[in-house]
């Protein structure tokens, strides 16, 4: 990810009132995670799996934090668990930032195709709405109505980002 | 050494604005009949009891939370002792009730049954304030510690394989919704609903 498009993420976060982010490291979005962990403003949790760091969000919520979980395709196969039996089932609001691979055309290698049979279905079986930020220019509004239909409806909500955005 | 016997030494302990969490499985009765308060948050479910609290633990920081989990329960997502360790939120305490088997699932044992050793692992994890309770003072005596000190605590309890099956008598989202709303008029701000995100409705 290019750093102005790094700088996108982190300030649509800042925008949509997130001030909680857990996160695992992935190799699209270090970028954007690096400002947030730089950023006072936030309390930043690095967790060793993804589950425990939707869990931490869910916990963030109760106590009246605005959460946010920013993690790889792979991260939100390793996060199911948590998000059905706490997120969904309780109705609890976070925000779920994928930097997501595996699109027909991404110049992604053979791993990745995995992430096209799995992030979008595994999204709808799970009953989390979320909305696609291709382009720099779509970002800013996808992170904030996300996180505004999360917070209106009780449910997280994700915000998938790829093609462009995650490009360096 | 029981469950109910440490939660009764517990809950004559804590404050009523302690925030306390519990796993899922018969704990949460057990604690419900104990300290019914608003307070509470019941039957977070395995692996996610301690996390939770963290979360908790890191936005609220002027309160004492305290997690009631289990040994199946953080057996699941041990790499979360080394998130507690890294973090040390001061006002977090947490206590696995651990009964070396998954009691309410049928009683088949846990790793702790055999060479496990959780207090250990969550010591050379970070947590420098691990320990393990065999009796009922040494519960007490760790408690009192636990709840006085500045930094996280992690307690074992080694407990036996019983437990008395009581009911909260709400679901988790009854439990969510009063636990959140206590949380609003405790703290004086909004959680829930359009004041909470400044907009109109």
């Amino acid at each position: 990810m290019k750093t102005e498009y790094a700088s996108i993420v982190y300030e649509s976060l800042k925008e949509a009132g997130i001030n909680f982010v857990a996160y695992l490291p992935d190799d699209q979005i270090h970028d954007a995670q690096k400002m947030i962990v730089e950023d006072p403003g936030f309390i930043t949790v690095p967790v060793a799996n993804e589950g425990e760091g939707v869990a931490a969000c869910a916990g963030a919520w109760l106590g009246g934090g605005k959460p946010a979980l920013i993690i790889a395709d792979s991260g939100l196969l390793v996060a199911t668990w948590p998000l059905a039996s706490l997120t969904v089932s309780y109705g609890i609001p976070i925000l779920i930032i994928i930097a997501h691979r595996g699109e027909v055309g991404d110049r992604a290698n053979w791993r990745f195709i995995t992430y096209k049979f799995t992030t979008e279905p595994l999204l709808h079986t799970l009953q989390i709405p979320y909305v696609v930020a291709k382009k720099p220019e779509e970002t800013k509004e996808a992170i904030t109505g996300a996180q505004l239909s999360a917070s209106l409806w009780q449910h997280p909500v994700a915000v998938l980002l790829a093609g462009e955005i995650l490009r360096d | 050494m029981t469950r109910y016997e440490c939660l009764k030494i517990l809950a004559s302990l804590i404050k009523d604005e302690d925030l306390v969490v519990t796993a899922l499985g018969w704990v949460a009765g057990e604690w419900h009949s104990l300290r019914p308060k608003e307070s509470n948050l019941y039957q977070i479910n395995m692996g996610m009891c301690t996390p939770v609290c963290l979360g908790l633990a890191l936005v609220l920081p002027h309160r004492r939370v305290i997690a009631l989990d289990s040994d199946g329960s953080v057996l699941l997502y041990l790499g979360n002792i080394t998130t507690v360790a890294n973090k040390r939120p001061p006002n977090l305490t947490v206590i696995v009730f651990d009964n070396q088997c998954y009691l309410a699932t049928g009683g088949l044992p846990t790793a702790t049954a055999g060479v496990t050793d959780l207090a250990g692992m969550a010591r050379a994890a970070g947590i420098a304030e691990s320990y393990e309770a065999r009796t009922l003072e040494d519960f007490e005596e760790q408690a009192r510690a636990a709840l006085s000190r500045k930094g996280p605590t992690y307690i074992v309890a080694k407990v036996d394989a019983a437990g008395k099956r009581m009911s909260t008598g709400m679901d988790g989202k009854e439990s969510k919704y009063r636990f959140v709303r206590y949380i609003e008029r405790s703290e004086g701000i909004k959680i829930i609903g359009t004041q909470a995100m400044r907009i109109g409705d």
